[in-house]
Formats: C-alpha cells, sequence, structure tokens
C-alpha cells in the first residue's frame, strides 16, 4: 500500500473518532447487541405476549396472567442486537484516477464511516469491487489494520455485481462509494443493494477534474477505466454539453435514489474535509 | 494569375507555417486521464472504420490570423490583377448635332439612338457612366454617375440643336477624362472620319437614314447706296434630286416664291434687291426631314459711315484723299465730332472718339520702293491688299518710331504703321509721297482707305454685321456698362459689360434684339441668327452601321490593375473581426 494512501486511512480514523454513525430509527437484525432489535429478545423492553410452547424458557411465562386466565402465557421481550454497516466501495480504475485525490478521498471515507460505525457500535463489513465484490481483509479491525485496498479493478461496480453480490446483511446499514460514472440504468442495481436494508446511502465521490469540463483547446481524452480514447477539441459549447451530460447522470440516480429511498449526496475528493457536513445532511453521520 | 511585382516578398510566406507551427505546438492535443468517457458520449466518434488519424484543431481566431497574414504576404508581393471586363468605365458622346432629330418623331436618330443605348446598357454593367454631348464644342451632361438609371437627367440635356457635331473634340475629352481606360460609345447618324478606330476602347454606331433635305445654306442681306442686296442661297441636301417651295415674305408681303426642283448637292441663289426701309425678310422652306435649317431671317443692316475730318494741307493731296473717301461711300456726310482725323501735323487729333490718319512729311527726293513689300496680313488695315508691281514713294530714311507697329515695310522701311494711344485710338501712320508712287492710281489705294474707314466703324458701338450665321462670334459694343438681350422667344437676359466688347450668348437661331445705353442715347439693334450649316443640314451620308469594338473579353484579360487597397481593407476587416472575438472569449470566460 501507498504511503500517501495509509496516511488517508488513518486520517480518516483520526476524523472518524468526531463522528458516530447516525443509525436509522427503523429496527435493526444483528448479533447480539445494545441496541433493540426488531425480533424478540432477553431486553428489559417489553414487546408481547403469546402461549407458550414446549421449550419457552419458563422465566418468561407471565404467572400473574396464569393467575389471572389458567393459561401459560409467555412474555416476549424485545431482543438486543448489534447494528451492522456495509460499506461498499467502488475500488474500479476510475475511482483510482491519477493526479486526483480520489483514491485517497476514498480510503479517507472509508476509514471515517468505519471509525464513526465502531463509535455507534456498530459490526462493520467492506466490500470493494473486483473479479465481483470481495469482503476486505481485517475490515472488523480498525482502519490501520486493514492492509491494502486494491485499487484498479479492471471491472465497473455495476459488472462487479453483477458477477458475484456483496453478502450483504438483512436490516444493515449500507453506504455505497463510488463516482457512479458506469453506462446504463441504476435503478436496477440500486434495488438489490436497497433490498433488505434499514438504511442505504449513495455517495458520489467527484475528483475536481470529473465536476468541471477541461479547459478549451485540443484534448486527447483517455478513460482511465477502458483503456479508451477520445480526442477533442474543447470549446465552450463542448464544456456546456459536459456539464449537461453530468447533471443528467445525476439527476437520473438522484431519481433512482428517490424511488428506493436511498440517501445520495455528491462529494469533491479534494474538497473533501470541507464536506463532511452534507453526510451529516443525509443523516449518515453525526457528531460523537 | 496576378502579376507579381516584388517576388521576393515571397520569402514572408515563412510566416504562414510558423504561424500554424506555433498554434500546432499550442494546441497539440494534451493527453488528459479521465475516470470514464461516459460523460463525452456526445462527441465520441465511432471507431468501426479503425483507428484514424487525429488532427488537432485550431480555434477560429488561428484561421483569422491565417488569413490576415496571408493578406498581407499577398500585398507585399504587389499583386496586379486582371480587371474584369465590367470594372470599366463608359463615356457616351452623343451627337449634339441637328441632323440628329432629323425624320419624324419617334424615328428620329436621337430616338434610335437612345434605343440603341438602353440596349447597350441592359446588356452589359460598366463601373460608371459619363455623357458628353458632341455641339460646336463637347459639352458635359452631367457628373459621373454610378449607375445607368442615373443617366435620365442628363439625357434630358441631350438636345440636338447644335450647328455642328465635334466629335474629335468629344473623343479627345473622353480619353483625357479616364485617361484612355474607359469604353467610348459614340452615338452619331454618320461614319467615322477614318474607318480604323483604336482598337478595343472605341465603339462607334451610326444611326442615321439617308433622307431628303432641303437647307438654305446662305443668307446675306448687304446695304448700297439706293437699298439692300438679299442672298439666300438653297441647297438639295439629298441622296436624290427633290422639289421644295422657296418662300420670302416681308411682314405679310410675299416678296418672292418658287417651286424649286434641284439635283442632289445642287444650290439654287436668290438675290432680291429690297428697299432698304423695308423690315425683317424672312424665308421658308416646305417641310422635309430636317425642320430647324428651313428658316432664315435677314434683318435690316446697320449702315455704318464714318465721320471724317481733312486736315490735309497739300491741296492735291487732300483731292485725292476726298476723292477716295467718297469712293469708299462708308464717309458720314456731316460735320458732328469726327471718328477719323486725316492731318500732316505731328500732334494727334482733337476729340475722344478721332482716329487719326497722319501722313508723315516726305522729303523731296523720296526713294522709290517696288518691293518685296511686307505686309502683316492679320491686320484689318491690309484686308484684300495685293502690291506688287505698284511703286510706293517714301523717305528711306524713315524709322519706324517707338510703340509703332508696322503694318507694311518695304524692308525696313516703313510704309503703314499703326499705334495706339492711352485712350485707345488707333492712330494710323503713312509714310507716303504721291508724286514718287503709283499706289494711288491702283485699286489698292481705295482698298487701303476702305479698310481703314471699315475697321473704325467696327471700332463703333453696336453689332459690326447684323445677319450672322448660327456657331459664330456676336461681338458687341455697348454704350454704357449694361446691355439687355432679347430672344427669339421674347426672353430677355442682362448683360454686364465690364470690357467694352462683349461675345452675345447666341445658341439658337432666330431674330435678336440687343438694346444698351441710356434713355436719351440708347442704342437698339436687331440682329438675325440663321441655322446655315451646309454640312450639317446633308443627309445623303446619314448611314446606320457600326465600326469599332470594345475589348473582348480576351483582350481584356492582358489588362491589369493593382489591388493592393482591397487585400489592406480586407486584413483591416480580418483585424477587427480578430479583435471582436478575442474580446467576446474574455466577456465569456
Amino acid at each position: 500500500m501507498k504511503a500517501p494512501l495509509r496516511q488517508s486511512l488513518i486520517d480518516g480514523e483520526q476524523a472518524g473518532l468526531r463522528y458516530a454513525l447516525c443509525l436509522p430509527n427503523s429496527p435493526m437484525s444483528g448479533v447480539r447487541g445494545e441496541r433493540l432489535g426488531r425480533r424478540a429478545g432477553s431486553s428489559v423492553d417489553f414487546q408481547d405476549y403469546r402461549e407458550y410452547q414446549p421449550g419457552d424458557d419458563l422465566r418468561h411465562i407471565d404467572w400473574n396472567a396464569y393467575a389471572r386466565s389458567n393459561q401459560l402465557i409467555v412474555k416476549l421481550h424485545r431482543e438486543e442486537v448489534q447494528p451492522h454497516l456495509d460499506l461498499i466501495l467502488d475500488t474500479s480504475a476510475s475511482m483510482n484516477l491519477p493526479d486526483t485525490d480520489k483514491p485517497a478521498a476514498l480510503h479517507q471515507l472509508a476509514a471515517l464511516l468505519a471509525t464513526a460505525a465502531t463509535n455507534a457500535r456498530c459490526s462493520q463489513a467492506l466490500w470493494m469491487t473486483g473479479e465481483g465484490f470481495q469482503r476486505v481483509r481485517n475490515d472488523t479491525q480498525p482502519p490501520g489494520a486493514w492492509g491494502e485496498l486494491p485499487m484498479g479493478g479492471a471491472r465497473s461496480f455495476e459488472e462487479a455485481h453483477g458477477l458475484l453480490p456483496p453478502r450483504l446483511r438483512r436490516q444493515g446499514m449500507r453506504v455505497i462509494i463510488s463516482d457512479l460514472l458506469w453506462p446504463g440504468d441504476p435503478l436496477p442495481t440500486l434495488r438489490k443493494l436497497s433490498e433488505g436494508a434499514a438504511s442505504l446511502h449513495v455517495i458520489q465521490l467527484l475528483a475536481r477534474t470529473d465536476a468541471t469540463a477541461p479547459e478549451p483547446g485540443n484534448v486527447q481524452l483517455q478513460d482511465h477505466e477502458t483503456g479508451e480514447t477520445l480526442s477533442i477539441y474543447i470549446d465552450a459549447s463542448i464544456r456546456q454539453t459536459y456539464r449537461d451530460t453530468l447533471r443528467s447522470l445525476q439527476q437520473s440516480w438522484h431519481n433512482a435514489c428517490k424511488q428506493t429511498g436511498a440517501q445520495l449526496t455528491t462529494l469533491i475528493a479534494e474538497d473533501l474535509g470541507q464536506s463532511l457536513s452534507a453526510l451529516e445532511e443525509i443523516q449518515l453521520l453525526e457528531p460523537a | 494569375m496576378p502579376t507579381i511585382t516584388y517576388p521576393l516578398a515571397w520569402l514572408a510566406v515563412i510566416s504562414l507555417p510558423l504561424l500554424a507551427a506555433i498554434y500546432f505546438l499550442r494546441h497539440r492535443f494534451r493527453k488528459l486521464p479521465v475516470s470514464s468517457l461516459l460523460l463525452w458520449q456526445m462527441q465520441k466518434e465511432s471507431r468501426e472504420g479503425g483507428r484514424r488519424f487525429e488532427t488537432p484543431k485550431f480555434p477560429p481566431i488561428f484561421f483569422i490570423e491565417l488569413l490576415i497574414l496571408a493578406l498581407l504576404v499577398f500585398a507585399a508581393l504587389g499583386p496586379r490583377w486582371q480587371l474584369p471586363h465590367t470594372t470599366r468605365p463608359l463615356i457616351v458622346v452623343l451627337d449634339d448635332s441637328l441632323s440628329m432629330s432629323a425624320g419624324p418623331a419617334g424615328q428620329q436618330p436621337r430616338d434610335e439612338a437612345l434605343k440603341l443605348l438602353n440596349e447597350i446598357l441592359a446588356e452589359r454593367d460598366f463601373a460608371s457612366y459619363q455623357l458628353i454631348a458632341a455641339g460646336a464644342g463637347p459639352r458635359l451632361l452631367g457628373d459621373t454617375v454610378p449607375h445607368p438609371n442615373q443617366l435620365k437627367d442628363q439625357i434630358s440635356l441631350w438636345t440636338c440643336s447644335a450647328h455642328a457635331a465635334d466629335l474629335d473634340a468629344a473623343l479627345a475629352l473622353a480619353r483625357n477624362l479616364r485617361k484612355g481606360d474607359a469604353d467610348v460609345l459614340v452615338l452619331t447618324d454618320h461614319a467615322p472620319a477614318e474607318s480604323d478606330l483604336p482598337p478595343g476602347r472605341i465603339r462607334w454606331e451610326a444611326v442615321g437614314k439617308p433622307r431628303v433635305n432641303f437647307a438654305f445654306v446662305n443668307a446675306a442681306r448687304t446695304p448700297h447706296a439706293a437699298g439692300d442686296r438679299c442672298l439666300f442661297e438653297v441647297a438639295n441636301l439629298s441622296a436624290s434630286a427633290a422639289t421644295n417651295t422657296l418662300r420670302v415674305t416681308a411682314g405679310q408681303q410675299v416678296v418672292y416664291e418658287k417651286r424649286l426642283l434641284l439635283e442632289t448637292n445642287r444650290t439654287h441663289r436668290v438675290t432680291l434687291p429690297v428697299p432698304a426701309t423695308m423690315g425683317t425678310l424672312r424665308a421658308e422652306l416646305g417641310d422635309d426631314a430636317l425642320a430647324g435649317d428651313n428658316r432664315a431671317a435677314l434683318v435690316r443692316p446697320r449702315r455704318r459711315l464714318v465721320r471724317v475730318q481733312m486736315s490735309v494741307t497739300d491741296t492735291n493731296l487732300a483731292q485725292l484723299i476726298t476723292e477716295t473717301l467718297a469712293a469708299t461711300g462708308l464717309r458720314a456726310p456731316t460735320n458732328q465730332p469726327p471718328e477719323l482725323v486725316i492731318h500732316q501735323s505731328d500732334t494727334l487729333p482733337a476729340g475722344r472718339e478721332a482716329w487719326g490718319l497722319h501722313f508723315a512729311p516726305v522729303p523731296e527726293k523720296a526713294e522709290r520702293f517696288t518691293g518685296p513689300f511686307v505686309m502683316d496680313t492679320t491686320h484689318p488695315l491690309t484686308h484684300g491688299l495685293t502690291l506688287p508691281g505698284i511703286v510706293w514713294g517714301a523717305n528711306a530714311t524713315a524709322t519706324n518710331a517707338p510703340g509703332h507697329l508696322p503694318i507694311i515695310t518695304a524692308g525696313n522701311v516703313p510704309l503703314v504703321t499703326t499705334r495706339t494711344d492711352r485712350r485707345g485710338r488707333e492712330q494710323v501712320t503713312l509714310h507716303f509721297a504721291p508724286t514718287q508712287s503709283t499706289v494711288q492710281d491702283t485699286p489698292q489705294w481705295p482698298a487701303l482707305f476702305w479698310n481703314l474707314l471699315h475697321w473704325r466703324a467696327r471700332a463703333q458701338p453696336g453689332l459690326p454685321e447684323n445677319n450672322l450665321r448660327l456657331g459664330a462670334e456676336v461681338p458687341y459694343r455697348p454704350r454704357g456698362k449694361t446691355a439687355t438681350l432679347t430672344f427669339p422667344d421674347k426672353t430677355e437676359q442682362q448683360l454686364d459689360t465690364p470690357s467694352g466688347e462683349i461675345r452675345l450668348p447666341v445658341k439658337q437661331p432666330g431674330v435678336y434684339t440687343v438694346v444698351s445705353g441710356a434713355q436719351t442715347n440708347r442704342l437698339r439693334e436687331s440682329f438675325a441668327v440663321n441655322f446655315l450649316a451646309g454640312a450639317e443640314s446633308n443627309l445623303s451620308a446619314a448611314v446606320t452601321d457600326k465600326w469599332g469594338a470594345w475589348g473582348t473579353e480576351e483582350e481584356v484579360r492582358y489588362e491589369y490593375a493593382s489591388v493592393l487597397p482591397y487585400l489592406i481593407l480586407l486584413a483591416l476587416a480580418g483585424a477587427l473581426a480578430h479583435l471582436w472575438m478575442i474580446a467576446r472569449q474574455r466577456g465569456r470566460t
């Protein structure tokens, strides 16, 4: 792992100490923990009554109710679970754009969210693109222990999801970090990712060169993901067309997020430090 | 292809690839990795045809700069480009003589010429248009105009009333106007004097037709002792024999009437003795092709007599002179203040208007000169004189006095001299020894005195002649400083006469009246101006034909002109466009 990227992980971890993940109001699922779950459990919070069935813990029988009704009634309590965060990272080549802060911002943001999740007593899992989605090694450990995040995968986010989707935990929080620059309708992918999720947040991470069109002149554009090139003379009208196309792409993602109940925000990699408030606005982070 | 004046300027062409190289280096494709070409989908080109060579695209200002540079380089070469055929100006020489109005209305040469002119103007465009009327002298009908529609006002000034058409002078004027670069169109009714016109410049279009025409070619009225003698000369100027009627009237009285049958180019003279008291005689011919030359008028001529005072002491000489004066018939029988004093004294004669004829003293032994005699034949005194065979006795030692102009000399001995004194009077000196001469026995002697009296008479106030040809100058000495001229159409014009003698503005035939002098000493005279131009009235030579031609397209290609101003203007326009585009780009950023 390159030193700057390691430094980004450390920076992200330090920044994340100030935040906690903002958990959704809806009941969540997970391993035994400290948060109320959606199912019956062993907490002190009453949930419901039901008839006794063989195998039920005799300590949960409500004897007062038995005295009144001569029936064995079991008192159910809410379970206590530990919330879970699935952090889905787009580590394709487009996120490793040279001469930009995009890969560093990805590392920093992932570390920040993981640390914020720890602060919120959430378990976490990091998924990254490659030949399908793969789990990052040591992702349950603090970011400094993650080791190398292999950037530059040949598959796009959509292709990787098609090959091998991530095994996401049900009723967990899910956060996608990607530049969202792939062709096709985003709605099918978003539907799959939002299925069974307590919440879904989409963070579009762009380099400044992605957000703004290049200066006028002759330019040979090279797709960093596919290697394809395009020689073009950029003038004012083409710059305007570029801006319109980007706006249209973002609008299509916005519409898809609206339909799936996801939250979308766009961050500029070079301005990440000043953009964290946007994550609070979409109720992903809150001060710790 | 243009002709290059400065071939070395081709070296400046190197600036063009230099500019292109600068732009190429500045605008070559710079590699720029992007996250995805997804956002460039609109500009993405199909690669199905294989990989293609990408050429850098330059901004529009590069092409403007390249154009400006190319124009400046081209201007530095000094190109001389061929002139298109239509960029030559047109000068139309219009025959303004009377013969252009021959024939019935609508079929006159003027109408045909206008029709032809309109056809030519419809066929071709010219850079500019100029009309010249060729009358007795060339006359510009207006300014040069850029469009043929603007010629209408000028064409209305083409009246066809002149007594002659000096087309050569008009062509010379046309050449001077445009330094020979213009196409010249001549519209007349006759052929050019020389069939070989300068090639490529002059197109001569004759639109005349031979027609039957009788015309007055001469008309005169001379006073005699008993009365006046009138002469009318009529010519058949047609291509064939024809008849016409001549009628001469004086007021309501028919003086002469005759039916004439004349062969072609034959004349008929009518001499009519009329009383001196008879007023204006008007002669008229019957209708023919040209109406303007069918009328003539002869007014009563003024009898100009000179008051002569004899102061000659030599009785023989005095008698000789007196008899000679009587023979001329120009001496006035009056004793009023003299207009001519003939004397032998050395002093000038008295009187404001008195000219002098001084007989210089001659020694007893005078020299007899038999010639050769030298005469100033342009002087009024020598008109009609021929001196060979005579003997002229004079003082051999006589010399020409200072200020005297010798008129007749025998070698270096002056015989007749003149001098104009400070009052403008002429003082004639005659070196003459009657006893040693035979001059007085010849017709030259009364002729000399007739010339002297006639010269003096012409210096009197008024008109020298009362019946004139159209086109001739009409000198007039008024009494006083102003004169009033009444035209044949009864319109009047006031004339200032600061210099003593003026030329009356006579442009059309008819009877005029001119008045000058104070109320108590008024001088009123009438004079007739007649159209007596046989050459112009001659319609037998009128023809419809065409001579010469303008340069063909191939010939015109050899005519080159500099296009430098246009190149500089284009370069300036390009520079302005360049400035505008740069300002626009700055405004956007």
